[in-house]
């Protein structure tokens, strides 16, 4: 799995931070930074439900 | 009852989507169908009266998924398919002049924008609540310098500051005395005002409109204080009208949207998720309404994990956000108009704050206004210790 984020579309509700911590990160601003960009299989299913739940749509799961 | 009818969803939008990505990534094989009234791929709410219409998005990014997508997921998607009628008892709903047979059907159908009786004829009154709307309103703009907006809700308030941020004059009348964004118990409507009064936008507030007339190519608001008021573009942001009407012989309760079970249940077999739905919340012990986007998301992954698995979730507390002349505000929860609003991070002098309301030590509601990552952390303590 590869996982990409928008910083251009992130409107920081850190809901990415919230469900998967190991993965996303936020900057001062709140924005996205995402902290490993080929999360391993047990992080997976996390990475997933932050995408379907960021409300700016701002991370892309490649599979 | 066909064998093959599988799932049904009733709107195309994100919440009824979702529903239908959840049902996959749970395991369901059966059929999927959805049929949408809208005649594009489903898409994102929020960027509409933000990044859209201050033009620093192309309308497609707001689109969810692609065609290859719900290929991949074998969906099936009808698009320009408004779903017509329910029959509950023989299981079937209709779509213009066709029937269609489901095991479970999927509620989806949202909400639409209301609108004053008598102005809907008139072509510079307009309203914004789907992507057509949000490109007319675009385009009708770059066209005029006078922008009246009726309604400072959250919808009011974006329009006006995205508006006043093109160089538009901007007039905002509402009957109620302060501005309120949803969940936010009425702490910040000061702060409101102030942005909006110190950005020049005209803050009516506190007066109601009687009529609303065209002269000429002009929109004449005729307000119950005897003035009136003249502008080239009216926006009506005051409200929205469940799209239930085709549940009226289907025997649900639809008295204020599509009452439902924590797992979304209306019915054996029918469910309902998104702004139409109102679902029975255990926190409160009440039936809420909650029309925001994470809670359409989270209840249509609920939906979707509870129709292929059975398993129930937990719906998390409504989460808000919204970006106003530049100030980023998020909220989580409730914030009690009656209960104290105590800052933990910041201050609202300087535009940068973090403040909740506690009842009996527990956090009911949680803002966060220019200060994301202070919120989170906070939003994170919330959701540990508070039972859900």
């Amino acid at each position: 799995m590869k996982v990409r984020v928008d910083r251009e579309a992130c409107i920081g509700a850190g809901q990415c931070a919230l469900v998967a911590g190991s993965i996303f990160d936020q900057d001062d601003e709140g924005l996205v930074i995402l902290l490993n960009e080929t999360p391993g299989e047990s992080s997976e299913a996390a990475a997933r439900k932050a995408a379907t739940l960021c409300p700016a749509k701002a991370i892309v799961i490649e599979e | 009852m066909s064998a093959t009818a599988g799932v049904v969803i009733a709107g195309g939008s994100l919440a009824g989507f979702t529903a239908a990505e959840a049902l996959r990534a749970e395991g369901f094989t059966g059929r999927i169908q959805i049929f949408s009234g809208e005649d594009c791929l489903p898409y994102n709410r929020p960027p509409l009266s933000k990044q859209v219409l201050l033009g620093t998005w192309e309308p497609t990014k707001c689109f969810i998924t692609t065609q290859e997508r719900i290929q991949d997921l074998k969906i099936e998607f009808h698009s320009g398919a408004k779903v017509t009628g329910l029959c509950s008892h023989e299981k079937k709903i209709l779509v213009g002049d066709k029937e269609h047979d489901f095991d479970k059907l999927i509620i989806a159908t949202g909400v639409r924008a209301r609108k004053i009786d008598k102005s809907e004829s008139i072509k510079k009154v307009i309203t914004v609540r789907n992507l057509e709307d949000a490109l007319n309103l675009k385009e009708q703009l770059s066209n005029v310098t006078h922008v009246g907006v009726i309604g400072s809700g959250v919808l009011g308030c974006e329009i006006a500051s995205a508006a006043s941020n093109s160089g538009k004059t901007v007039i905002i009348l509402d009957q109620i005395l302060l501005p309120n964004l949803p969940m936010s118990g009425g702490h910040i409507s000061e702060k409101i005002k102030e942005l909006f009064t110190e950005n020049k936008v005209d803050m009516r507030l506190g007066v109601g409109v009687k009529a609303i007339n065209e002269i000429g190519d002009k929109v004449e608001i005729q307000l119950n204080d005897g003035e009136s008021i003249q502008v080239e573009l009216l926006v009506l942001a005051i409200g929205s009208i469940n799209n239930t009407e085709w549940l009226a012989e289907s025997g649900l309760d639809i008295s204020n949207g599509v009452l439902c079970d924590s797992n979304g249940e209306a019915a054996a077999d029918i469910f309902a998720v998104g702004d139409v739905a109102r679902w029975f919340d255990k926190r409160s012990g009440a039936a809420i309404k909650r029309e925001n986007q994470s809670s359409a998301i989270e209840q249509g992954l609920a939906v979707g994990k509870y129709i292929a698995t059975g398993a129930e979730s937990v719906i998390s507390r409504s989460f808000f956000w919204s970006e106003i002349f530049g100030q980023r505000i998020t909220l989580v929860g409730y914030l009690d108009p009656k209960l104290e609003f105590q800052i933990l991070h910041g201050s609202l002098a300087n535009n940068s704050f973090v403040g909740a309301t506690f009842a009996d030590g527990s956090m009911t509601g949680l803002l966060g206004w220019n200060m994301s990552k202070e919120f989170r952390q906070e939003r994170k303590k919330m959701e540990e210790t508070v039972n859900v």
